[in-house]
């Protein structure tokens, strides 16, 4: 039993204090199983999420709800290797990612 | 160039870049609302030393503009002592030696504690027309007081 993280939601609560994701394009480095992502793109208008790891990833991708299937992509890469467009979102989250 | 350079061009002009990184103190773990013992977090400071000078850096180079700071505590719960002193084996930051039988006696919930610091930055450099505000909200004090459990 690997333990529970956060199942206050004190991440996310802090998140949304700090930005409205309300209709934003949403960039998350280092999502990890995508635990903060499904809470960021209930309100966002899109969410690029990536991490290397690719089990923490394909977790992210089984837990998605189907109805956010539209809104979030996730993708394994490095922060350092990624190629993003430029002046395309309007929030990069870093999750302990820096 | 640095992570956050490249993804701060990612950025539209006006741009947020919301930084979450764990804070000292060091991580503590508590059972029934008493602290059992702390945990040597400073393998995670010294990434999130790291972390905070760059993005310092580009607030100095008038790259990024701090707006606001959240810092709240965390919590990862676990059924068992024991079961944080296993998940706990493999880790970078580690639980005192001392602790280690105590905690492995444990039979009910144990929890860590983390504090956590969000930062809000704001894309700058762009010129000083600010074309509409994007996912922003008014900066506040740190609203979250410690959990007593």
């Amino acid at each position: 039993m690997a333990g529970v993280l956060d199942p206050e939601g004190a991440h996310l609560a802090a998140l949304r204090r700090l930005a409205d994701f309300a209709g934003t394009r949403v960039l998350e480095v280092g999502c990890g199983d995508g635990r903060l992502t499904i809470g960021v793109a209930e309100r966002a208008a899109s969410v690029f999420a990536f991490d290397p790891d690719e089990d923490a990833v394909a977790r992210a991708r089984v837990a998605l709800p189907a109805e956010l299937a539209g809104r979030v992509a996730y993708a394994v890469a490095a922060a350092t290797a990624i190629e993003i467009a430029p002046s395309a979102h309007d929030i990069v989250l870093f999750s302990w990612s820096l | 160039m640095h992570v956050l350079r490249r993804f701060r061009e990612a950025l539209v002009p006006e741009g947020i870049v919301l930084d979450l990184q764990v804070i000292r103190p060091h991580p503590r773990v508590e059972a029934q609302g008493r602290v059992l013992c702390e945990a040597d977090g400073a393998s995670l400071f010294a990434g999130a030393d790291a972390a905070r000078a760059a993005v310092d850096l580009l607030v100095a180079e008038r790259l990024l503009e701090e707006e606001a700071v959240d810092d709240h505590d965390v919590l990862k719960h676990y059924e068992t002592g024991r079961a944080l002193v296993e998940d706990w084996e493999p880790k970078a930051r580690k639980l005192p030696v001392e602790a280690i039988p105590l905690l492995r006696a444990i039979e009910r919930e144990c929890v860590v504690r983390e504090r956590c610091r969000l930062r809000r930055l704001r894309r700058a450099g762009q010129g000083p027309n600010r074309p509409r505000e994007l996912g922003s909200r008014p900066a506040r004090p740190s609203p979250v007081p410690p959990r007593c459990l």
